[in-house]
């Protein structure tokens, strides 16, 4: 098949797809868990410390200036873009060229948001969640200007802990040992066997010399174990790390529950109406996709219902998921996931123009 | 701006729509454009024919979402483009695209067959609803949108080395899909 027939073909995909892939968001159980929460749990305690602070002198938050920072980091963000700070590539910086419309917009967006809540300094608002074991859901920035929304969200005390070192009832077990990390492996994922049934040698390569010093201390020839090892080492602290590998290699097993929490991408108003499609960021790390943590998100295409009111009433739908990994020394890794919570959570936004 | 208003510019032929498609389209539709043509000025020429092409055809049409609607007809146009510029020395994402499935898509046999369009459609959608939201996502953004595998690590919270691997094993599991509906031999 040659380069235009393959053109020819990719150009003939179903626009469904084509918009299901705008952003990064699954929301159904179904998803492969790789969505990773990143537990900053250094910032969590500091932030924590700096509320309970604040509020036992009697100040909001945002006089004592903890919120605006984030604002402001986003709003230096979007003008370093305009003036191409950091760009050690020209070629890139032309690329950037082609946003200079939307960086502007942007700029310009959190300036008058960032005024609006240094003006007005509203309340923080934390929302108690029976569903989710009596943690809550913090409404911090806020701005709203009759044409787009911008809420900052805390879940950070909405997601419990990861637990390393989980020991699953037989049924779970059941549930767990179904399907392999990468849900689309089955049968054996071995890395030699991969590697007779037309697996390329660069990609075996590629694992084979990525693994951490444990895993190739233990030979990990399983791709979902390697894998595994890999995210291990990527969201544990090196203390929570070596904990781990430490119940590894005395038991010879080790289980994992991860908790993901996040806010889904339907914003709605109290009559069902959708606000358009969300995005979403971490104000950790300004990636966009939706997961837990200190999220910003934007609705910049509220339908008409939505706009020009003198207050804009909406519903954010809170959900809670569970991640159970287990893999034995030898073996491979396996995974199963379920929805174990969800919660409405109404706020309200006074109009800020 | 809505789509529905922008929509109902276009009917109403005001210059104001293409205006208006920029501001909220623009970025998508010029990146598009840039990973497959490579470079700032072809790029822009096929942004700007690209809302020609939106012109012409709303009305009739009233696309749902407006911006997969510019944006296809961006990538129509930027392909076509790509594969005209056979002298120019190519330097685009998409030349990386086209090189990772070229190699895994070439057959046995000696003569390029001719396929209709739409049996093409047919099986590439066939392929992809065989697969799991990820594998979709990091597919559709590989191959149609013509992102890094940097980039796409980014957007869908993996590693660098995690999205190459799972290309891979998408593209033999379009392979095997092609082979069975005897689109390779």
């Amino acid at each position: 098949m040659n380069r235009e027939t393959i053109t020819l073909m990719l150009n003939g995909l179903d626009d469904n797809y084509i918009s299901e892939a705008a952003v990064f968001c699954p929301n159904t159980v179904q998803e492969a868990p790789e969505r990773i929460v990143q537990m900053k749990k250094k910032k969590i305690i500091v932030l924590a410390l700096a509320a309970v602070l604040v509020f036992a002198l009697g100040v909001t938050a945002f006089a004592a200036g903890w919120l605006a920072p984030m604002f402001n980091e986003m709003k230096q963000d979007y003008q370093n873009r305009l003036s191409k700070e950091g760009y050690t590539s020209p070629e890139f910086a032309e690329v950037e060229d082609l946003y200079d419309a939307y960086y502007q917009e942007q700029a310009e967006l959190f300036e008058n948001a960032e005024q609006y809540m240094n003006e007005k300094q509203p309340q923080v608002e934390k929302v108690t969640l029976p569903e989710f074991d009596e943690s809550s859901v913090t409404l911090l920035e806020r701005y709203y200007d009759g044409e787009t929304l911008l809420i900052g969200i805390d879940l950070y005390e909405s997601v419990p802990d990861t637990v390393v070192g989980y020991e699953p009832d037989d049924e779970l077990m059941d549930k767990i040992t179904n399907v392999a990390f990468y849900s689309d492996v089955t049968g054996n994922d071995d890395l030699d066997v991969l590697l007779e049934e037309g697996m390329t040698q660069e990609i075996y390569d590629l694992y084979i010399n990525n693994r951490t010093d444990y895993a190739e201390e233990y030979d990990f020839r399983h791709l979902s174990a390697i894998e595994f090892d890999w995210w291990l080492e990527n969201n544990l602290s090196s203390e929570e790390y070596e904990a781990a590998w430490k119940t590894l290699r005395e038991t010879g097993h080790l289980g994992v529950v991860q908790s993901i929490v996040y806010v889904g991408d339907h914003i709605k108003m109290a009559d069902g109406t959708d606000l358009g499609p969300t995005g979403q960021e971490n104000m950790d790390s300004n990636d966009t996709y939706a997961h837990s943590g200190n999220i910003l998100i934007r609705a910049s295409e509220l339908p008409d219902k939505a706009k020009n009111l003198d207050q804009l009433d909406f519903v954010l739908n809170v959900r809670q998921v569970r991640v159970y990994y287990y893999m034995e020394l030898g073996s491979p890794c396996y995974f199963f996931l379920e929805q174990v919570a969800t919660s409405e959570v109404p706020f309200s936004i006074e109009n800020g123009a | 701006m809505t789509d529905t208003e922008i929509i109902a510019l276009f009917f109403e032929r005001s210059e104001q729509a293409i205006d208006e498609l920029d501001k909220s389209h623009g970025n998508a539709v010029a990146k598009v454009a840039w990973n497959i043509l490579g470079n700032e000025q072809d790029a822009e020429e096929c942004v700007s024919d690209t809302y020609f092409g939106t012109w012409n055809a709303i009305p009739p049409h009233r696309p749902s979402p407006l911006r997969t609607f510019v944006c296809k007809i961006a990538r129509n146009l930027a392909t076509a483009k790509y594969h005209s510029n056979t002298a120019k020395k190519r330097n685009s994402r998409y030349d990386l695209v086209l090189d990772e499935l070229e190699e895994y898509l070439s057959d046995n046999s000696s003569v390029e067959k001719a396929y209709e369009a739409s049996e093409l459609a047919a099986a590439i959608n066939g392929f992809i609803s065989t697969l799991n939201y990820s594998d979709r996502f990091i597919f559709t953004r590989r191959y149609w949108y013509s992102d890094s595998v940097q980039d796409i690590a980014k957007m869908a919270n993996s590693t660098a080395n995690s999205v190459t691997v799972r290309l891979f094993r998408i593209r033999e599991k379009l392979r095997l899909y092609l082979e069975k509906e005897g689109f390779l031999v």
